[in-house]
């Protein structure tokens, strides 16, 4: 999977020292100023520039002053129960009924052989329910406002001493507690899903002559060998080779004097490892700090270094102590690289490279561990606390955790690639330090959070459009917002030029012209050309301050974590977490003020 | 109710009940056996579809998800299967593998029928994906991950040949001519459980006798020709071949020929090569005499070579004699042209020519092949229309032997056809062994014992070089150069001994690396044993080699080189193309002998009509005199 940096980030990291409040008080305060400019436009235009000002600032008086110390959970709860009620009555368990049907069939288009199954089924649910709930957000909360104000409802809860507030609070709330009750009902059946579906079974099919070895049967497209060796205590011990991710322990009993040999359920498929991130490093061909080399991939998420030269990769980890690492016997480290061949070399062996762990002082370094890269998988190497090395030059043994780790907490960690014109091919997160496990469950549970703050937001959002647009209307603005909020990128990716053929007009005249994306834009007449490219650039830049102010919900979007078997960080939850409630608190302020100017009565 | 409304929706029943009774007898489906044929032909459209071969059923095996698929998609299922497509492409750009994997998985099922996306995307599995990994292991699931991804094509598709032809390219050439070919050919050779898989989902049984190598275990080369057998029975039972005839059917036999050449490169070069070798002969022979329809709308066997030159020469003298002044007449009148040199040139027997007199005995060659036609106009009124009637068939014997040679020299036919008859002989069984076995021991250590080996091994090469010279510049030749450097080192001297039995092919070798090698000759190493039993191929080379050496030397630069010469190569006389490394080597088109003619007829004077006057059968052009 790929982790962005910005991923790996720590919560007050995020918060303080990446901006991240102060963009969302500048968010914040824009929107209020923007907000108060266009409302008193608005209202000067009805009134003139005295009483408009004065409609304006009594509106937002009257919030501080009556409308939020007078707001009665009580009054939210009944409103948020008739919501949730009136939700029902519109059969929203129909999406459960479609959820239910997508499981049973989910087997013929899940493909059993693939190298990484749990990934496949986990991808597949966490997606499937994110697209079902975030759609039934919007039908929820898009429709339920305008409807009343057609049907005249809403004067029966208006004409109640109920206040704005309580309104917008009790629909988000209600609405929200619908699809809670459903994403905690698709949660369920998912799990069950995941952990039945990837269940398999193995026998022993082969033993070899000396009875402690042997391979399994072939099952779910796949066979394994195994081993099992006697501990200290006399027990047979055994585990089968790694296959599509997982291992089976194999567990040896003694009948009539012979061994029987039974195979354990799939053990590493459903993980959560918790990684130790660290920040990288690469020294160039001179072994000076430098970038990494292209080797003519198109995506340049990860970058190379040469084989047999000064290159190397430096990741630096901070924090580093014994209690993360379970008392700190072995420091396991986790590699996801790639290799890059300029000649096929040994064909059997893999391209091989060193490890050295090394204090970031400069004055003390491990041996140089070898490994052959193991592509696309994740290898897992224990290195022992107490290992040889060098310090000053002179070799001795060094202790990881007193030689090796700084005394401000960090370690830095090189790797070489050892082959000649071979090259090893790295991204920030394909290297870590894996700080134990959390359990699969709550990673899922956290996953499912995700798409329930998503939902969250939509809601928001619904609401907050449906106070002053009609349904369908109100329908097509969140939906917007939605697919900017999952492709904005693609509209600041045009807008800065990284995505050729040109803005929306552009595009539009490039297309009966049959013009290439890369081809400059020839109209014979570069003053009309100029035109529909300033156009353009107003029209993507207008989209891109639209996109800043918007939620990006691909960010909310976590299954990958799960379905990679990655723990999802509490700091990324409470970062999602803040940002949910930031918009919730936005999107219900501005729901208020178009609640309570709007003319109910009279629709 | 409303009575006007009652009475509409009354009236709007009873129309779809109406509607309902034809459409029933013409929708209404077939019913079938359980062996797919028609018990009940059903409606006219359950008719039609079948006489069409247009129905789900009869294009292939009906999945539900498929069908379940394209139905959720709401008639949108190209601009799905778009979408997915493009995911694929960037899931392939970003390495996401398991996604592409699943995302090709899914366009299949939304366009079962389109062949061209199993075939496409299959090699990309198979090709683009596996070269991604470093390990070789790897590399191999990813082969079968392709291979997989044909066969569930294949169920979809059941009448398109292209399915069974591309399994069979996949198993033989992919898993047999990738560098890894040894490791890949030994795990395909030992993975039981692919070869079971495989029987469950199509019924090939990867395992029965043919398929099977000399360890009795499934051959890779050989699974494949069993794939491309299959689509032979496909095409006797009414479906399109996936190529052109002779492409399609060459696989099967050139399969056999892989299959035996991968054998004596792993070590097995006794009885069962030679039987290898001998199953590929026949196999050769078979496809030889198989028809093909050629693009020139005529139909020709690869075999029928030598019987059509025999009619062609019948003709040529029933044409001559019924002419009689007027051939003579006319051909005397462009000799009297001729120079005393190219005459001279023109004279000789074309591997007697040096380069010079090669590049003018063509010219002249071509000068005097004069159109029958013109002939025929030339002779008296009365017999002129029978005479051009002749002419007619004469031109006609004369289009089939050049397209029969155009054939011939696209597929090497000549070559392969030498190939199997040479590797059955004992000095090849003799040659291969001792060269071989004297490897093994050199890696052993045991010098003296691999020295004697050698010896042997230089002796037979040089036997069957003699009979077969075309093996000088195959594939076999750069085995044996490679052992010859080991034996050198072994002997730790700067030259090889005075008395080295390979001392004429090295400097064969020599001189055909230096492209300096007689054109002429090289013209018929192919046809060599056949057409001199009694010469030596590389005494003549070495000689004429030698003279051509040395009339270069004063002005090196007007002679052009042999590989630059356009000259007529006929088939019988064409230097086989060394085969390449990759498996369609066999089927690598040298440019065609017809437009060498060509080639050689725009050196002369324009508007000429000049037909080939003697097609070229191997043997050396009698002197005209």
């Amino acid at each position: 999977m790929r982790i962005e940096p910005d991923q790996m980030w720590g919560y007050f990291e995020w918060l303080i020292f990446k901006l991240g409040l102060v963009q969302g008080v500048l968010v914040a305060v824009a929107l209020a100023l923007l907000g108060f400019v266009v409302c008193y436009l608005v209202s000067m235009a009805r009134y003139g520039p005295s009483e408009g000002f004065y409609n304006v600032t009594r509106v937002i008086y009257e919030l501080i002053a009556r409308d939020l110390p007078g707001t009665s959970w009580r009054r939210i709860y009944a409103l948020g129960r008739l919501a949730f009620q009136e939700a029902i009555r519109r059969r929203v368990l129909v999406v459960m009924a479609v959820f239910i049907v997508g499981i049973l069939f989910a087997g013929w288009f899940l493909d059993p052989s693939s190298d990484n199954v749990a990934r496949l089924y986990i991808s597949f649910v966490m997606t499937g329910t994110s697209y079902l709930v975030l759609l039934l957000g919007l039908f929820l909360s898009c429709f339920s406002l305008p409807n009343d104000v057609k049907s005249k409802t809403i004067q029966t809860i208006t004409t109640k001493p109920v206040r704005s507030t309580e309104i917008v609070l009790g629909r988000i709330l209600g609405f929200s507690a619908v699809g809670t009750v459903l994403l905690a009902g698709m949660g369920l059946l998912s799990y069950q899903f995941v952990t039945r579906g990837i269940r398999h079974q193995h026998e022993v099919k082969d033993l070899a002559d000396d009875g402690l070895s042997g391979s399994t049967t072939y099952d779910s497209k796949h066979q394994h060998t195994f081993e099992v060796l006697q501990d200290a205590n006399g027990n047979w011990v055994g585990t089968t080779d790694e296959q599509k991710g997982h291992r089976h322990e194999v567990l040896v009993t003694e009948v009539d004097g012979k061994k029987v040999f039974t195979l354990g359920e799939p053990e590493g498929l459903l993980s959560a490892r918790i990684p130790v991130f660290g920040k990288l490093q690469m020294t160039d061909r001179a072994g000076n700090l430098g970038g990494g080399l292209n080797v003519g991939y198109e995506s340049e998420y990860q970058k190379y270094i040469e084989g047999n030269s000064l290159m190397s990769a430096i990741w630096t980890f901070d924090d580093i102590r014994p209690s993360r690492f379970n008392g700190g016997d072995q420091l396991p480290l986790e590699l996801s690289l790639k290799a890059f061949r300029t000649f096929k070399g040994d064909i059997v062996t893999g391209v091989q490279g060193e490890i050295i762990l090394k204090n970031p002082n400069g004055r003390v370094e491990s041996e140089r561990r070898g490994f052959v890269v193991k592509e696309f998988a994740v290898d897992h190497i224990e290195i022992p606390r107490k290992l040889s090395g060098s310090r000053d030059g002179q070799p001795t043994e060094v202790d990881i955790f007193d030689d090796l780790v700084s005394e401000d907490g960090q370690i830095q960690i090189v790797i070489r690639c050892k082959d000649a014109g071979q090259y090893f091919g790295m991204a920030q997160p394909d290297v870590y330090l894996r700080a134990g496990d959390s359990t699969f469950g709550w990673n899922m549970f956290k996953g499912f959070l995700g798409i329930w703050m998503q939902m969250i937001l939509i809601i928001c959002l619904g609401v907050m459009f449906s106070t002053f647009l009609s349904g369908p209307v109100a329908m097509v603005a969140t939906m917007t917002c939605l697919l900017l909020g999952f492709f904005g990128n693609l509209a600041l990716d045009v807008a800065t030029g990284d995505n050729p053929g040109g803005g929306p007009i552009e595009s539009l005249i490039r297309m009966p012209l049959q013009t290439g994306a890369m081809v400059e834009l020839d109209l014979g007449n570069k003053p009309l050309e100029s035109v529909i490219k300033g156009i353009d650039q107003g029209i993507m830049y207008t989209l891109v301050s639209v996109f800043q102010a918007i939620p990006r919900f691909g960010q909310f979007n976590t299954a990958d974590f799960v379905a990679s078997g990655f723990n999802i960080s509490g700091s990324l939850v409470a970062r999602h977490l803040t940002m949910t409630i930031a918009y919730f608190v936005l999107a219900s302020l501005i729901s208020y003020f178009f609640l309570k100017t709007r003319e109910l009565a009279a629709a | 109710m409303n009575i006007v409304v009652l009475r509409r929706r009354l009236f709007y029943i009873c129309a779809m009940v109406v509607l309902l009774v034809p459409l029933y007898f013409l929708g209404s489906p077939s019913v079938r056996n359980k062996d797919g044929s028609v018990n009940q032909p059903g409606g006219t459209l359950a008719q039609i579809r079948t006489a069409y071969d247009l129905g789900q059923g009869d294009l292939g095996e009906i999945d539900p998800a498929s069908e379940s698929m394209r139905l959720a998609t709401l008639g949108l299922r190209g601009v799905a299967a778009t979408i997915l497509w493009q995911k694929a492409e960037y899931y392939k750009k970003e390495q996401f593998w398991d996604r592409l994997s699943a995302t090709l998985n899914q366009i299949a099922v939304l366009q079962p029928h389109f062949v061209e996306v199993w075939e496409f995307q299959s090699h990309n599995l198979s090709y683009n994906v596996s070269a991604e990994f470093d390990d070789y292991r790897q590399r191999y699931q990813w082969v079968k991950r392709g291979i997989d991804y044909l066969i569930k094509g294949s169920k979809y598709n059941k009448h398109r040949t292209e399915m069974p032809f591309e399994l069979g390219h996949f198993f033989g050439s992919k898993m047999g001519v990738a560098d890894e070919k040894k490791q890949f050919r030994a795990l395909y050779r030992d993975d039981e459980n692919f070869h079971k898989e495989v029987q469950e989902k199509t019924s090939m049984d990867l395992r029965q006798p043919d398929g099977l190598g000399p360890d009795r275990k499934p051959d890779n080369w050989l699974s494949g020709r069993l794939w491309y057998l299959k689509a032979y029975d496909m095409v006797d039972a009414g479906s399109a071949p996936a190529k052109s005839a002779m492409m399609f059917y060459l696989k099967g036999p050139q399969w056999l020929m892989k299959y035996a050449e991968a054998m004596q490169t792993e070590g097995t070069l006794d009885e069962p090569a030679r039987y290898a070798w001998r199953t590929a002969g026949r196999d050769w022979q078979k496809f030889g005499e198989r028809q093909i329809v050629t693009t020139f709308g005529d139909t020709i066997y690869l075999t029928e070579l030598s019987r059509a030159q025999a009619e062609y020469a019948k003709i040529k003298e029933e044409f001559e004699a019924f002419c009689g002044d007027a051939f003579t007449k006319l051909r005397d009148q462009r000799i009297a042209q001729l120079s005393a040199e190219e005459l001279a040139a023109w004279g000789k027997p074309e591997i007697e020519r040096n380069i010079a007199e090669m590049i003018m005995g063509e010219k002249v060659d071509s000068y005097l092949a004069i159109d029958p036609k013109d002939i025929a106009k030339a002779t008296p009124e009365d017999k002129r229309v029978d005479a051009l009637q002749i002419a007619k068939r004469l031109e006609t014997a004369q289009s089939k032997i050049s397209h029969i040679e155009i054939y011939r020299n696209q597929i090497n036919y000549a070559y392969w056809e030498a190939r199997c008859e040479a590797e059955q002989i004992d000095e090849a069984i003799l040659a291969r062994t001792s060269m071989y076995e004297a490897n093994q021991l050199l890696d052993k250590g045991e010098l003296d014992a691999a020295l004697q080996k050698y010896e042997v091994a230089w002796k037979a090469w040089s036997d069957l070089f003699n009979k077969f010279p075309a093996m000088m510049i195959d594939d076999s030749a750069d085995d044996v150069l490679a052992s010859v450097d080991r034996y050198r080192r072994l002997l730790d001297q700067p030259d090889l001994p005075p008395d080295f039995g390979l001392s004429g092919f090295l400097k064969f070798r020599e001189i055909y690396e230096g492209e300096l090698a007689d054109p002429a000759l090289m013209n018929v190493i192919g046809s060599w044993p056949k057409v001199f039993p009694d010469r030596n191929f590389l005494t003549e080379m070495l000689r004429k080699s030698g003279e051509g050496l040395e009339e270069m030397q004063p002005s090196e630069a007007s002679i052009p080189s042999a590989s630059s010469i356009e000259v007529s190569a006929p088939e019988g006389g064409k230097a086989p193309t060394p085969p390449a490394k990759d498996s369609s080597a066999a089927a690598s088109a040298d440019p065609p002998s017809a437009s060498d003619a060509t080639a050689a007829e725009t050196n002369l004077e324009p508007n000429r009509s000049l037909a080939i006057e003697t097609p070229a059968d191997g043997a050396p052009p009698s002197p005209k005199k």
